[in-house]
């Protein structure tokens, strides 16, 4: 998949490249726009739903994104894709569109469907809101409200007392009232029995502007609202009274096209001036205002939060990204030295004071890029290269620590200070660290540590430094850091000796023996508890547990050394080190990295070098200036939500939520999920595992795996995401199906072909034995045939006849008598030869006709005649023997020959077989008829193949038609 | 007996000047005058109209107002005009400007005062229809309205777009100035 990354590259990039320079004091930010695909459209709205997908609308239909595809939801037609003014989802989580073109639909399983309940045409939906109760409130632009409940839409106008039928803005508050903005103010309407109670906010109490353009409910259920010309306020949904947030009558940002509410920093997008970040610490008077986004972005058209706690805005064209909305940067410039800042601290004006390349400054907490900070002059012989450290006292002293130099104490009026060297008692010139127990102040240095302990806040005092090194009991003499903490105890972070602890006056080391595995420790720090964290040489962190340290488990692969850690009042541990800062959220165990993707990499942190000011925020100092962290507004998801995209069989998509069961042969899967993660997609890897296929999970970056395949059986696939490589608490999917087995891995399969198996043999044998009986009835009919033959033809009256014939014939003509019985010899001569066989040529029976014919003629004279029509083709068919001869002699036998009643018989071929034929003339008185003859003969056809005779009686003639056998 | 037919003759007349003037409460403009200006780096341009017309219903606050393009004058040249009038504003094609929609504030005309207000509504130049929201210094003396505005076209947002040629001579922010005055409206 090397396109993949090939396109996420690219999208890194573009990213990169359309980052604007961040100048004055400016969060980072990345800006999108949408695909070719989709680059005629423009971005009408936005919104996060509840699973983490991004939807946006467009000039040309709804999109949803996940951090990686836009993609258009399915539906039916093309009718989908017109401008939409407003998107909202409700309790039950289905999304809600509603058009420009005055209609509105809804996604419904996946696929939009139109809200054909509404009956509102021309004007455009916009907004759409519901309360617990059922009702839907969908609001236009020039036809008032519309409620809908259960299949009927009412709707509210001015007769109802609206102010305004063109509303801008619609939301419902926690308690159900419906608020609506329009250039008439607020109307607050309360439903009491399907009727509303409307109450107007006007100018008249305390509105900034009746211009209300955006309404936003905050996570205490009251309304903030948005105006065309006067900024914001608060409304409390309670009283409906009304505070102002900004100096109504100053601002010049602008119309107000969005709002995040909030209690630290309330972001506001305006049409005109960009994005501003409102600093509420101050009450009333805001005190930082900082714009941003550049030329590209003096438009935007709304502003979220989505559950990272990533603020997200948008203009027609481009989507603005701030990840984490946390850091703050000031690059260094000309004005403000902050070049390579090495030392920094605020003082308890909230000052800020940095050591640089350019010399030690002091400025006030916001940075715009005209204001310049004050330079604090140093005494000749030092340099603001070899300040190391900053420490105001309790008496509001400012204390230098140097390398190599000693210390500077200057006076709180600036105006003056003192040098403190080794001569004047200081263990050592080098100082790395400096800390305080309410008027007793530590000194670290490279050579022990020192203590003075102020008794008054003259500038005139000349503190007395005790020290302590290695034979008091310290670790040793190298001390990167001292930390003191609430109970009063000190914390000396040595170069070789682990960390030594000062309580009640008596000195501990904790080494390897007290967990800490590492001996050279950079940074000590307490959380709100007092649990004392260190960060060792090795990149390791350990927290104090009574006795021991113990190492957090949790991978920080930070890559490079860690060079300060520090606590947010909220107790989220940052780790800065030059690859970025990492967060440690110490409640959920959880670790959140922040690198380039959120403008931190790579930075030159100095060790220490961070500043806690008195409204929350840490300073921390590096090469490229200052970076300004605030604590996290709202509790935000802190790992990916993976949701699954798509189930394909064969590439072809199925629907997953309803379809589970596949034929054996549809065993080709594809799943395809993503992890939802803007804040760095790119930074997602997923574990995933066919159940009843793979044997274990499979840890992957790609977002779609195929199986192929797939023997029948049952499957559960399951995927985890984690931007962190850490799955413990990970959200996760799973899809279980199943895939039928094929038909011959089926008993009943098998019982069925056994049984046919069975039913078939049972079959072929009943066959055979049938025919072997027929065969064995046919020897018997021929041996019968035979035999009756036989008897037939030494029948006496046929040999008496004949031998009178002959011996008539002796005395009239001798030769004639021999040939008679020549003829007769042959005759029976034949029937001995072919008795035997079962068929023979009609030659040859014709030959045994002949021979008879001659015989019978002999004695019939003139009586009888016989005729033979044979045609050519037919000399070399098949008859069973002595057929004819039989025919012919029943025929002599059964009719009357005499001259005046001559016989005839005819033996002819048709087309329809052999047919012997005789005129009738029955004899009256018949002998032994007992038609047997022209039995065997239909039965011996039968046997040989289903072949039937035909006879025809009429009153003149008597025929039967034999089949011929082909050869 | 002829004093009180006079009275009462006074009195009818009264009640129906009265009467007219709540059945229209239309204001009428009586004079407008349009002036606009193009700074650019290396030309000036201005050129002004007085053939702005318009009304303000006063019981909704409606208003609409025009004015033909063709009635600018001024400029630097006669060929500069011709080329206003032909090849920016297209005005054979599109003859009047137009701006029509609501005053959002309140405003009772019968009180004397001044009075800082906002005409929302759709300003059609050039064909596109841009929806805006003015701000209006309004005077009410006597009945007589004043009314005053200034406010900028981009020419982007009408689009009217201007040859590379001229980008130095004509600007892309078109700063226009308008004075009206209003009576009721009486028939």
């Amino acid at each position: 998949m090397t396109w993949k990354k090939h396109f996420i590259t690219c999208l890194v990039f573009s990213c990169i490249l359309l980052t604007s320079k961040l100048s004055a004091q400016e969060p980072f930010f990345r800006i999108n726009s949408l695909p070719e695909k989709f680059k005629d459209c423009q971005i009408t709205a936005m919104m996060q739903d509840s699973c983490g997908l991004v939807w946006i609308g467009t000039s040309c239909g709804v999109l949803k994104f996940d951090g990686f595809d836009f993609k258009k939801p399915t539906a039916p037609d093309g009718n989908f894709d017109q401008p939409v003014s407003a998107l909202f989802q409700d309790f039950t989580g289905r999304i809600w569109v509603g058009f420009r073109s005055g209609k509105v639909a809804f996604l419904q399983e996946n696929s939009m469907e139109f809200f054909t309940v509404l009956n509102n045409n021309d004007v455009p939906v916009t907004g759409i809101t519901t309360d617990h109760s059922g009702f839907y409130y969908f609001s236009t632009y020039g036809n008032g409200i519309y409620t809908v409940k259960n299949d009927s839409a009412i709707n509210f106008g001015s007769t109802n007392g609206l102010s305004d039928l063109s509303i801008y803005t619609l939301v419902a508050d926690q308690e159900g009232k419906i608020w609506a903005g329009s250039d008439a103010g607020i109307d607050v309407l309360t439903f009491s029995e399907g009727k509303p109670v409307v109450q107007h906010l006007g100018f008249e109490h305390g509105l900034p502007d009746i211009m209300v353009e955006k309404l936003v409910i905050d996570d205490e259920g009251n309304v903030w609202a948005g105006t065309h010309d006067n900024g914001f306020c608060r409304i409390d949904s309670k009283t409906l009274e009304v505070s102002i947030l900004n100096n109504a009558a100053s601002w010049d940002f602008g119309p107000v096209t969005g709002i995040i509410p909030g209690r630290e920093n309330v972001w506001i997008s305006t049409h005109g001036n960009g994005l501003i970040k409102v600093a509420m610490n101050l009450v009333k008077t805001p005190k930082a205002f900082s714009s941003f986004g550049g030329e590209d972005f003096l438009k935007p058209d709304g502003l979220f939060r989505d559950q990272e706690g990533n603020i997200w805005s948008f203009t027609s064209n481009r989507i603005i990204l701030i990840p984490g909305d946390l850091f703050e940067f000031v690059s260094g410039n000309e004005n403000n030295g902050l070049n390579n800042v090495h030392a920094l601290m605020t003082d308890r004006e909230n000052f800020l004071w940095y050591a640089s390349e350019k010399g030690l400054f002091r400025h006030s907490p916001d940075f715009s890029e005209k204001e310049k900070p004050q330079k604090i002059s140093l005494p000749p012989g030092i340099s603001s290269r070899d300040i190391t450290c900053l420490y105001q006292d309790t008496f509001g002293f400012v204390w230098i620590g140097t390398f190599g130099q000693g210390l500077y104490r200057i006076n709180p009026d600036l105006l003056g200070g003192r040098f403190y060297t080794e001569k004047n008692g200081l263990v050592n010139n080098n100082i790395l660290s400096i800390s305080s127990i309410g008027q007793e102040i530590w000194f670290a240095t490279l050579g022990g540590a020192s203590r003075c302990k102020l008794s008054d806040g003259s500038s005139d005092e000349f503190p007395v430094f005790e020290n302590f090194d290695e034979s008091e009991g310290l670790g040793n003499n190298f001390i990167y850091c001292v930390y003191t903490d609430k109970q009063g105890q000190v914390w000396f972070a040595t170069d070789g000796k682990g960390i030594t602890r000062l309580s009640n006056g008596k000195f501990t080391t904790f080494g390897a023996d007290q967990g800490l595995l590492s001996n050279k420790i950079y940074s000590i720090t307490a959380d709100s508890r007092g649990v004392v964290w260190c960060a060792t040489h090795d990149n390791s962190l350990y927290y104090f547990a009574g006795e021991k340290f113990i190492r957090l488990q949790t991978r920080l692969d930070a890559g490079s050394t860690i060079s300060s850690i520090v606590f947010d009042r909220k107790d989220n541990l940052l780790i800065i080190h030059e690859n970025g800062i990492d967060i440690f959220n110490t409640q959920n165990q959880t670790l959140l990295k922040y690198r380039a993707e959120s403008g931190i990499s790579p930075i030159k942190p100095e060790f220490n070098s961070t500043a806690a000011s008195s409204d929350g925020s840490i300073w921390i100092g590096n090469g490229n200036g200052l970076i300004r962290y605030s604590p996290p507004e709202k509790k935000t998801i802190t790992r990916p939500v993976i949701i699954l995209n798509s189930v394909e069989v064969f590439l072809e998509p199925v629907e997953f939520a309803v379809k589970n069961k596949f034929t054996w042969d549809q065993n080709h899967l594809s799943f395809s999920y993503t992890g939802l993660w803007f804040h760095n997609p790119a930074n997602v890897r997923y574990k995933v595992m066919l159940e009843g296929y793979d044997l274990d999970w499979d840890l992957t970056s790609d977002r779609l795996i195929n199986y192929s395949n797939l023997p029948g059986g049952s499957y559960t696939f399951r995927a985890m995401a984690s931007q962190s490589d850490d799955f413990s608490k990970g959200s996760e999917i799973s899809y279980s199906f199943k895939i039928a087995r094929p038909i011959w891995q089926l008993w009943w399969f098998w019982v069925l072909i056994f049984t046919a198996v069975s039913a078939l043999v049972y079959l072929l044998v009943k066959i055979r034995l049938n025919r072997i009986r027929r065969i064995e009835e046919l020897k018997k009919e021929t041996i019968m045939f035979q035999f009756e033959t036989l008897k037939s033809q030494v029948n006496p009256h046929f040999l008496f006849n004949s031998f009178s014939t002959l011996i008539s014939i002796i005395e009239e003509d001798k030769n004639l008598a021999v040939e008679y019985v020549e003829k007769l010899s042959v005759f029976f001569r034949n029937i001995l030869e072919f008795r035997d066989k079962d068929l023979i040529t009609l030659d040859e029976e014709l030959e045994i006709i002949e021979n008879y014919i001659f015989l019978q003629k002999k004695r019939y004279g003139e009586n009888m005649s016989v005729e033979m029509k044979i045609a050519d083709n037919h000399h070399l068919s098949l008859i069973p023997p002595l057929t004819l001869q039989l025919l012919v002699e029943n025929a002599i036998k059964h009719n009357v020959i005499s001259k005046i009643k001559p016989l005839k018989i005819t033996i002819e071929s048709t087309a329809e077989g052999l047919c012997v034929s005789n005129n009738l003339q029955k004899k009256s008185a018949v002998s032994e008829s007992t038609g047997f003859g022209l039995k065997t003969i239909r039965r011996r056809y039968q046997l040989m193949g289903d072949l039937a005779l035909k006879i025809e009686e009429t009153n003149q003639t008597f025929s039967v038609i034999l089949p011929l056998i082909k050869t | 007996m002829v004093r009180f037919y006079a009275l009462a003759i006074l009195l009818v007349l009264a009640f129906t000047t009265l009467a007219q003037q709540k059945a229209t409460g239309i204001l009428e403009s009586r004079s407008g005058k349009v002036d606009f200006v193009s700074e650019a780096p290396l030309e000036i341009i201005k050129a002004s109209s007085i053939e702005l017309k318009g009304l303000i219903r006063e019981p909704d606050r409606t208003f609409a107002f025009s004015i033909s393009n063709r009635s600018f004058k001024g400029f630097n040249s006669p060929l500069q005009q011709e080329h206003f009038y032909e090849n920016y504003i297209e005005a054979t094609k599109y003859p009047v400007s137009t701006f029509e929609g609501k005053i959002i504030e309140p405003i009772d005309f019968s009180q004397n005062g001044e009075y800082n207000l906002r005409a929302k509504g759709v300003l059609d130049i050039h064909g596109v229809k841009q929806e805006r929201v003015i701000k209006v210094k309004l005077s009410v003396k006597n009945q007589e309205v004043k009314a005053f505005a200034q406010f900028d076209v981009l020419l982007e947002d009408h689009k009217i777009t201007i040859p590379k040629m001229v980008y130095q001579k004509l600007s892309e922010k078109i700063t226009v100035t308008v004075s009206l005055n209003f009576q009721p409206k009486a028939d």
